[in-house]
């Protein structure tokens, strides 16, 4: 190895953070979520909220496992859904087709089918780049769609292959036993995925993203792990197919239609690509959203979603999940000027936040209701008149280092959560307070912010503030 | 021998950007590489590195031939190399970008579930401490002063520990400070590893000063060729080359 005469020095900062600690946050929303059916029920609410969320779970995954191409690989693939139509496929041919078919074994092919696929399709599909990589996905997933919809002997066509036996557990009435299986296969699967993007494997494919000459320079053979990566987003892809044909015990062509690939495009872009939790951010906001627009307001949900995907490639081309993360202040600079610039963005996500809020809300006041579109401006004029004396002056409390006023700004967004209950669309107003409370913590409860707002450097920042 | 060029002819189209070029490199030799712009220096580079086919003729590396090879064969060979404009990754931290290339040298690559934090940090630190940019490890690559740059590109060139370094006009678009200091780091880290160095490089006192073996190049054809001096007595490369920077 590289012999230098001064002994380097590695910093211990290592292994504390990252992948570790991550794990927590696996255990945690195994935890959570495996109690939701368990409120669902006890509360009396339809069981259809224990589907909505099984169907959020498998998407996560999916988008997931599209993002290792996009957002880790730099692989655009309009054609995603071919795998998730594949695996779906393998599992309702094997436990259909073939009596008494193991369970496990017609699933657990799913993955290895679907990466098995990948493996043949991307052969040919990473020899080009760029947009005609995209298009030549695109063109091997119709060619799955249409294998489906017109093969009737063995797919049973655009009929579908329906009455898929699966056994007495997932049968449940309630719903319960399936929601928990699929949460746990998707928490294992997202898990999986964790660990690939951490390990040196994900870090080439990262590489590889910014500069494949340059990646090739440095000994990578670049078409080989594109192919990999190719091979573990299908696999993972065929994994959520399965899901889905468990889930609805029947299989149709439209699993592998290229709606589904753009669907889950438009969840990683939205939710940001560069994150790893950005997908799944994207894949539950744009169900809750279509939920509780598509039940309450039905016709408009097309027209507010172009404008939510124009707004949010305008204004944070990072995606939600990007514009959440604190960006790391370069280490170079002093503690004071380290909090002067997290302030100062803090300040500016705040405003961003609040322009936000109102436009969308003026926005989908005036498309609920075209009619009162006078009243739907006085009243964002009137919020925004409100929002501007008052929060200035709260910023400014927040500069002083109060510990106060950091918890006033965690609790704020209760406000908008009201809005959100009284236009019923409670489920998108949950969204935004939790990605709210992320963005603050992620800004406001930092190691060295914390140390500041605890006082032990205040005196001195004081002046600079 | 280190580096044999034979006879490479190059032609794009009916274009001949190199025209039966030879040249040596020996093992630990500092060796240079001058010609006005468009002389065919950047050609004969991606060619040794494999990133071009030769039309005509062979190159050979440690009497290997190494001709029509991928780049990253030629690189895992021992061939490194950095580029004429910065060539990083620029949205990586200056950590990931050398870590990446140390993994890929330790043929770590395809580990799929080691946290990579877990692995080559200290070679990492140590090539960020040779190059100078250990402090500033977690920025992103991108966001670094162009100087700075260009010293993570020798970092991610280093990284595959090479025996032949190519370095592609290393101080282009430097400041003559910034130039003395990096023309010292590549001479010093060269001089530590027993690197053997082939450069091209358009500032004269730099290559009279530090190469031990020049070739001119001129439309595609090798000029002259021989010690500092030759080259410099030489009186074609006065009339085409020499006369008109002096």
């Amino acid at each position: 190895m590289p012999t230098s005469s001064a002994a380097p020095s590695v910093p211990g900062r290592a292994r504390t953070d990252g992948p570790d600690k991550a794990v927590w946050a696996f255990v945690a929303a195994l935890v959570v979520f495996f109690w939701v059916p368990e409120v669902v029920l006890t509360m009396g609410w339809p069981e259809f909220w224990i589907i909505f969320f099984t169907e959020a779970f498998i998407w996560s995954l999916f988008a997931v496992a599209f993002n290792l191409l996009m957002g880790y690989t730099g692989l655009i693939s309009f054609g995603q859904a071919a795998y998730l139509g594949i695996g779906g496929y393998t599992t309702g041919l094997l436990l259909k087709k073939i009596t008494d078919f193991p369970f496990a074994l017609g699933f657990i092919a799913a993955p290895l089918v679907g990466a098995l696929a990948a493996a043949v399709i991307g052969y040919f599909c990473i020899r080009l780049s760029h947009i005609y990589f995209a298009m030549l996905t695109l063109a091997f997933s119709q060619i799955v769609y249409f294998t489906a919809f017109k093969w009737y002997d063995f797919t049973g066509g655009d009929n579908g292959l329906i009455g898929v036996p699966v056994p007495d557990w997932v049968q449940d009435p309630s719903f319960t036993n399936y929601y928990r299986f699929v949460l746990v296969v998707c928490v294992l699967g997202v898990f999986i995925l964790w660990r690939i993007v951490n390990s040196p494997f994900g870090k080439t494919l990262t590489a590889i993203r910014e500069n494949p000459e340059r990646a090739g320079f440095v000994g990578i053979n670049v078409k080989r792990y594109e192919l990999y990566a190719f091979m573990i987003a299908g696999g993972f892809s065929g994994l959520a197919g399965a899901l889905i044909t468990l889930h609805e015990r029947s299989v149709y062509p439209d699993l592998a239609f290229w709606t589904r690939s753009t669907q889950v495009l438009l969840m990683s872009i939205l939710g940001g690509v560069y994150t790893f939790s950005g997908p799944i951010v994207g894949a539950f906001l744009l169900l809750f959203m279509d939920a509780d627009i598509t039940q309450n307001y039905p016709g408009i949900w097309q027209l507010f979603l172009g404008a939510v995907l124009v707004l949010i490639l305008f204004g944070l081309p990072g995606g939600i999940m990007g514009f959440i993360q604190s960006r790391d202040v370069a280490s170079a600079d002093d503690s004071a000027t380290r909090m002067r610039k997290t302030m100062a963005e803090f300040r500016r996500k705040f405003w961003y936040f609040f322009v936000a809020m109102l436009v969308f809300s003026g926005f989908f006041l005036t498309l609920k209701s075209p009619a009162t579109w006078v009243t739907t401006l006085l009243f964002t004029l009137g919020q925004a008149l409100i929002g501007g004396l008052l929060f200035p002056w709260m910023l400014r409390q927040l500069s002083t280092l109060a510990e106060g006023w950091r918890l006033v700004f965690l609790l704020f967004p209760i406000a908008p959560l009201a809005v959100h209950i009284l236009l019923r669309t409670p489920l998108s107003g949950l969204m935004i307070v939790l990605l709210w409370a992320v963005c603050i913590h992620a800004q406001l409860w930092r190691p060295d912010v914390r140390a500041a707002f605890r006082g032990r450097h205040s005196a001195h920042l004081q002046p600079l503030l | 021998m280190l580096l044999r060029v034979e006879k490479v002819t190059k032609s794009f189209g009916g274009f001949a950007a190199l025209v039966d070029v030879s040249l040596t490199v020996e093992e630990g030799q500092m060796a240079c590489i001058i010609g006005p712009n468009g002389a065919g220096k950047s050609t004969l580079f991606n060619v040794i590195t494999g990133h071009l086919e030769p039309t005509h003729g062979r190159v050979l590396f440690h009497d290997r031939e190494i001709t029509g090879m991928q780049p990253h064969e030629i690189c895992q060979l021992g061939v490194g190399r950095s580029f004429q404009r910065t060539n990083i990754f620029p949205r990586l931290s200056v950590f990931d970008n050398v870590q990446v290339a140390v993994l890929s040298h330790q043929k770590k690559s395809l580990n799929l579930h080691t946290p990579a934090k877990r692995l080559a940090q200290r070679e990492t630190y140590a090539l960020l401490e040779q190059v100078g940019l250990a402090d500033q490890a977690q920025s992103v690559g991108g966001t670094l002063a162009y100087g700075f740059q260009k010293q993570l590109e020798l970092g991610i060139a280093l990284a595959s520990e090479p025996r032949l370094l190519l370095l592609d006009e290393p101080t282009a678009g430097m400041s003559p400070q910034e130039t003395a200091s990096t023309i010292a780091l590549i001479g010093k880290i060269a001089r530590e590893r027993g690197l053997t160095l082939l450069f091209t490089e358009h500032d004269m006192d730099v290559v009279f000063s530090i190469a031990e073996r020049i070739t001119v190049l001129h439309q595609g054809r090798v000029l002259a060729q021989g010690a500092p001096d030759e080259v410099r007595g030489n009186l074609e490369v006065q009339r085409v080359y020499l006369g008109e920077g002096a």
